[in-house]
């Protein structure tokens, strides 16, 4: 009885910014934005409503069926469209300020309002068509919004090629599996799944692979392009051409939808596991690839990309294996941390001076007994809080664990942990643990939440995890080796991928 | 053999200091400081260095001509104007060589012929192993070597990289290898290869400058510090390794020759027979524009003026001094129109250098103009109790971030982290993007509960009592105080801003970038102290026991004001205080109020209020800075105080009578006189050519370690003022003019500091300023072509006060 009022609201969360912007271009500059800013303020304020609507329809899907249009409404799609409610709100609010004085300011704010709610509708339908529309519609926003300050850098159109190969390759994929299946919803995925099995067949021609396994590999490239994962990350680097609030939307919403898109073609991905599995290893490659990138950059964009990077890789080898209520979890986290970082990149001259004046080992400092315990009481609430995450979470919280038992390693090497007095140590701590086993235990309920089946290659993630912890425990024995010279070096050049991608690149480029 | 070399070595240092001459050091963004980019061509004509900026860095040095046109039809630039300024560069013209044939470095002249980008590729690398090298704060990552300066640096990971074996470079990491243990070796070499000897060496070096000026100009910098002797020869010789490489490369590939030497000779006539593009004086009418433009500014600002000076004692009971910044001559005026209040300018350190470690920093600042290296040092101090407090809350911050940060660069770290903490980003996302003031004070309650407030002390014990005794009398004389008051206010200035890379050049420049208050308060303390003044008054300057200074501090941002630690006051200081604490208030908001107008808009109108811009992390233009900026003038309060000069003129305190023996003239032309230059020019060329001098927009802004930035994913380092600074949606902020500096001041007196000091003759004989005196003699206007040479300035009576704000 709920649902109409339930469909109404998430409905409203993507058409309300839409609407206000037809208004907007109706009238003068300061009271359009004031009207955009209405629309998103709005918006996010149905997507609230409709989260708690979600909370109490519980975990079962709902499929609102109108024939063309149909939508999905549960706890876990609302929460979704909330959250890009959420960091689309709160970008808009921040570029209205941050592009003052920037003749495309309404332009860009426009622009700006027109991605969010492609985004939205993008979780929402439950009509492959719809989703196509809405996923290519992003991109074309991203080029539009690119465009607008781009001086004579050519980024845009980098960043243009890849999303329309990322495009092309998921139409293509759509077009295999609905021409095969006579189906374009999301939800008939897995009862049509078995006409997919017949072979492919090219102007006659039958190819020893089925329809389903070739769409799988056609979909895993295009997800891997949309996310930026490493080999592909060339276009996350060339929008850092476009403001710094792009950014943080973009980091937030755009390079996600791909695991969104995991989520609802997860019955037929999961019937390919060998796909799958190809998809993971190059996700993993693409975690490590990113992460250690991240950490030889001297400047803080390019650190937040190659994070990115990271994350993305991260959160597709949780969609590839089989963890997507992990991933999904991971995508809302890390995309209002990102935009997070992104709209507070400027501090980063302030931050290191800051670490200049009062992080560094003081000749004066004032060594007590207290920093040993200080240290032990760190070391001895970290593997408390271990054991909590292991035995509370659903699938051990081996991703929180490790992050917890490394950030208490860290925090025991800190020079500046023998200046804070026992007080204030065991205060900060005791929250900060509070926090992981909070997230933690957050994490396994939205794992709860995906009802996906048996899954495949469920070793996958703890394997990683496992093989990460080696590797940077080896990074930090062998940092004076001339291999971990070599790697810094590679890594503080994005493993080449610019030089390789960058079309001019491999022999010298002569324009003769 | 040993001579030789190190002949050799002082010939190549001698050629590269002369091929950095085009470039100015680049203070860190930590500590920024507004310089002359153009610094080292300031022994030669204004017009002329502009000139050869175009040629070596494509950069404009004047307006468009359309600009002077729309100037000339809106009244802006009047005709008698331009024909004045067409006299006078009649009369300095000189018969200019026609420039020299500028030898283009190999990688430019295959570029041109071949249509390469070898210039690009060696960029790239450059920026990537420099910003590698000079990072210290963001990478957490640094390899683990044992080598000292940049060139062992890249010479000890270079040979790892790929990046050349991708271009084509098979021999790379050989090549690395087999380079020179020393970079004055290797340079040398590299320059024999190339065929560079001699005279040319310098020419050439500069060319591969000019191709990176702005980490060139940190690294100039960083050697002008002492802090890493010859890093710019390390710089040239990894460039001249790259562009030897990739030349070769190129060499192989298209003339299938490994003989540099014949290809290059190949390739010069080839140059020659393109001919050199004409970069020849293609306008020399700008300059023209220029001068016209500036002396309509002058004109009407002479005319504003207030020529008719009485002696009068200055009997107000409260004396405020203030910074010459600009942004103090709106507040004074505020200030003076509510009450008795008599108000003085000078440099904002009031003449007392020190070098500051704050309360737990390991990173002491110098307060004061760069110009000065500080001798003494002195130390924060407050109650044992108060300290250990403090130092643990500061560990706890920075150790959080810290935490924070090495967790995200951990592979083991990384993921868990995001998971963990991203939620909770949600929190201060929405505090600081749609409440910033209520955020920051809640943080503000947060701190003072775990720390207790800061009642803090200067300890002065590395001042000997002489030491104290003559920066005092210094300070007394250069503000020009005869008479003393019951209060005298010590009025330093800092601006707040949160999340803004460029937070440091909106502080006090005299202060090195820093804020005002350390400086007043060290000032305070000494003038108020008894052994001080029993020995002033020993050499004939008498304070009056019942005067007392008082530190204070003007945030230019909110123009709020601080007091900080009064002595014991007497009951009528007291009350002198407290009106003028309400009459700041009120002065200070009705400014803020008047510039909260002219800056960028939000459509949520609370958040345009000044207090919430000072915190608000979304916000890219606080303040306007010193934008605006035209003139310098010294001389008495009077001169100025009937007119509204808008914020665009730095105000400095001169009486010439009092001043027997010019030494504060001279002080004043030295020191103030030339840091209002230097921050004049620097926002002339961040106008004039926003993408060579300045840093472009702040919304691409990409910091990089923390001295720095770049736009988008790599650039050269950006040095200079971003076109938030200057502009406003297409209204320009700041007007380019040369500095305007009117002396209150003999003719002669001028003259002496000027043969005195060659610096500042150049500046004024070769018209990177424009010197005006105001001769006590006759009462009328000089300005000076040169030392000796005035010319009296007859100003057409029907002119108007001076333009308010800029419209180019």
């Amino acid at each position: 009885m709920k649902t109409p009022f339930f469909l109404a609201n998430e409905l409203a969360a993507f058409l309300l910014p839409l609407l206000a912007i037809t208004f907007a271009l109706a009238v003068e500059s300061r009271w359009r934005r004031k009207i955009l800013f209405g629309g998103q303020l709005a918006a996010l304020f149905c997507a609230l409503m409709g989260w708690m609507l979600g909370l109490m329809h519980g975990a079962n899907q709902t499929l609102f069926d109108t024939g063309f249009l149909s939508w999905r409404l549960d706890v876990l799609t609302s929460s979704i469209v909330l959250g890009i409610t959420f960091i689309a709100a709160v970008v808009f609010a921040f570029s209205e300020r941050y592009l003052g004085g920037d003749p495309s300011r309404d332009k860009f704010l426009c622009m700006l309002s027109l991605l969010a709610p492609c985004a939205a509708c993008l979780v929402l339908t439950d009509n492959l068509i719809l989703a196509f529309a809405c996923w290519h519609l992003l991109s074309i926003g991203l080029l539009q919004i690119m465009l607008l300050n781009a001086d004579s850098s050519r980024s845009p159109q980098t960043v243009f090629k890849y999303h329309l190969f990322s495009d092309l390759l998921f139409l293509l994929a759509l077009v295999l599996v609905a021409s095969n299946t006579q189906d374009i919803g999301f939800s008939h995925m897995q009862a049509v799944l078995p006409s997919l099995n017949n072979s492919l067949r090219v102007f006659g021609l039958a190819i020893p692979v089925s329809v389903g396994a070739f769409a799988s590999i056609l979909l895993v490239l295009s997800f891997s392009i949309k996310s930026a994962i490493f080999p592909f990350n060339g276009w996350l680097l060339a929008t850092l051409n476009a403001p710094t609030p792009l950014s943080g939307l973009l980091h937030a919403g755009v390079v996600n939808v791909s695991a969104v898109m995991a989520w609802r073609l997860a019955p037929l991905l999961q019937e390919h596991p060998t796909v799958l599995l190809a998809w993971g290893l190059l996700a993993a490659l693409s975690a490590l690839v990113g992460t250690l990138c991240m950490s030889a950059q001297p400047d803080v964009k390019k650190k937040l990309v190659y994070s990115t990077v990271g994350q993305m890789g991260f959160m597709a080898l949780q969609c590839a294996s089989g963890a997507i209520g992990a991933a999904l979890f991971h995508l809302l986290a890390h995309g209002l941390f990102k935009c997070y970082m992104f709209l507070q990149s400027g501090s980063a001259v302030a931050e290191g001076l800051d670490k200049r004046k009062f992080g560094s080992i003081q000749v004066d400092a004032v060594h007590s007994a207290s920093s040993i315990w200080s240290k032990i009481f760190v070391m001895a609430l970290g593997a408390a809080a271990s054991i909590g995450l292991y035995v509370l979470c659903v699938n051990n919280g081996f991703t929180g664990i490790s992050a917890a038992i490394t950030a208490c390693a860290l925090f025991c090497g800190m020079p500046a942990l023998e200046r804070i007095d026992f007080k204030s140590l065991s205060l900060f701590w005791i929250a900060v643990m509070g926090i992981v086993l909070g997230g933690g235990l957050l994490s396994s309920t939205f794992e709860h939440l995906v009802q996906v089946g048996a899954s495949a290659n469920q070793w996958l993630l703890p394997l990683v995890l496992a093989l990460f912890a080696l590797i940077s425990i080896a990074l930090q024995i062998g940092r004076n080796s001339s291999l971990a010279k070599a790697l810094y070096v590679h890594s503080l050049s994005g493993f080449y991928v610019d030089e390789i991608s960058s079309g001019h690149s491999i022999a010298i480029a002569t324009r003769q | 053999m040993k001579d030789n070399k190190v002949a050799l070595a002082q010939n190549l240092d001698d050629a590269i200091s002369e091929a950095t001459a085009c470039i100015n050091a680049f203070y860190p963004l930590t500590n920024f400081i507004a310089c002359n980019a153009l610094k080292g061509w300031e022994n030669i004509p204004f017009a002329e260095a502009m000139r050869k900026s175009r040629e070596l860095f494509g950069a404009r040095g004047f307006l468009k001509l359309s600009d002077y046109r729309a100037m000339y039809e809106t009244g802006r630039i009047a005709p008698q104007d331009l024909e004045d300024a067409f006299h006078r560069s009649y009369s300095d013209k000189q018969e200019r060589q026609p420039g020299a044939f500028t030898r283009l470095s190999v990688s430019e002249m295959l570029d041109q012929v071949h249509g390469t980008d070898l210039v690009e590729i060696i960029n790239k690398q450059m920026i990537k192993w420099c910003g590698a090298y000079l990072d210290r704060t963001q990478a957490q990552w640094r390899p683990n070597t044992k080598a000292q300066g940049l060139y062992a640096f890249w010479k000890d990971l270079a040979g790892h990289d790929f990046s050349m074996w991708l271009r084509g470079v098979w021999d790379w990491s050989d090549s690395v290898s087999a380079l020179p243990q020393h970079s004055s070796l290797a340079l040398n070499e590299l320059l024999t290869e190339l065929q560079i000897q001699g005279d040319v060496v310098s020419q050439y070096l500069q060319r591969h400058i000019a191709k990176l000026p702005g980490f060139a100009s940190h690294l100039k910098w960083l050697e002008a510090e002492q802090m890493q002797k010859g890093i710019m020869r390390d710089f040239l010789a990894i460039r001249l390794h790259y562009e030897i490489m990739l030349a070769n490369a190129v060499c192989k590939k298209l003339y299938k020759s490994s003989d540099l030497a014949c290809v290059l000779s190949l390739l010069e006539t080839k140059i020659a027979s393109m001919g050199n593009a004409d970069l020849s004086d293609h306008d020399d009418y700008e300059p023209v524009w220029q001068e016209a433009y500036e002396l309509n500014y002058r004109n009407r600002l002479l005319s504003a003026l207030d020529t008719k000076l009485t002696v009068t004692n200055d009997n107000a009971a409260c004396q405020l001094v203030f910074c010459i910044d600009v942004r103090s001559e709106p507040m004074r005026r505020k200030l003076e129109q509510l009450g008795p209040y008599s108000t003085y300018g000078f440099a904002g350190f009031f003449g007392m250098a020190m070098r500051l470690t704050e309360i737990g920093s390991a990173l002491p600042i110098d307060l004061c103009p760069v110009l000065i290296k500080p001798q003494k040092q002195v130390v924060e101090t407050a109650a044992a109790n108060t300290i250990a407090k403090r130092i643990s809350w500061q560990a706890l911050k920075v150790g959080a971030l810290q935490l924070k940060k090495k967790l995200k660069c951990n592979l083991a770290g990384a993921f868990g982290l995001v998971e963990l903490l991203g939620l909770c980003s949600a929190v201060p996302l929405i505090a600081k993007t749609f409440s910033p003031l209520m955020s920051k004070s809640y943080w503000r309650q947060i701190e003072r509960s775990i720390t207790e407030p800061l009642d803090s002390n200067l300890d002065l014990s590395a001042f000997s009592l002489d030491d104290k005794v003559s920066m005092a009398a210094g300070a007394i004389a250069g503000i020009g105080l005869a008479q003393f008051g019951k209060v005298v206010v010590l009025c330093g200035h800092k601006s707040s801003s949160t999340n803004n890379p460029f937070a440091s050049s909106l502080d006090c420049g005299a202060c090195g970038g820093n804020g005002g208050g350390y400086s007043a308060r060290l000032a305070a303390q000494i003038l108020n102290d008894k052994a001080v003044r029993e020995q002033l008054s020993l050499k004939g300057i008498n304070v009056p026991s019942d005067c007392v200074f008082i530190a204070a501090e003007h945030n230019t941002t909110t123009d709020e004001f601080v007091f900080f630690d009064a002595e014991e006051l007497t009951e009528m200081q007291v009350a002198i205080v407290s009106k003028l604490k309400n009459d700041l208030l009120v002065a200070g908001r009705s400014l803020a109020m008047e510039r909260a107008q002219t800056l960028p808009e939000s459509a949520l109108d609370i958040l345009n209020d000044p207090a919430q811009r000072a915190c608000d992390w979304a916000q890219i233009a606080p303040e306007w800075g010193l934008a605006g900026n035209a003139a310098f003038i010294a001389g008495p309060r009077q001169l100025t105080k009937s007119t509204d000069l808008n914020g665009r003129v730095f105000l400095h305190s001169y009486e010439y009578t009092m001043d027997k023996d010019d030494k504060v003239l001279e002080l004043i032309m030295t020191a103030p006189l030339v840091v209002a230059q230097w921050i004049n020019m620097q926002y002339y060329l961040s106008t004039v050519d926003n993408s060579v001098f300045g840093s472009g927009s702040k919304v691409v802004h990409n910091v990089i370690g923390d001295f720095g930035v770049m736009q988008g994913a790599a650039s050269d380092l950006r040095i200079g003022l971003p076109l938030q600074s200057i502009k406003n949606d297409d209204q320009y902020r700041h007007e380019p003019l040369r500095l305007l500096s009117i002396l209150r001041a003999p003719l002669a007196s001028i003259d002496r500091v000027l043969a005195k000091h060659a610096q500042v003759r150049q500046l004024v004989a070769n018209r990177w300023i424009r010197l005006v005196s105001l001769n006590p003699a006759d009462n009328r206007f000089y300005e000076a072509d040169d030392c000796g040479k005035w010319r009296q300035i007859e100003l057409n009576p029907h002119i108007l006060s001076p333009s308010p704000v800029a419209h180019c």
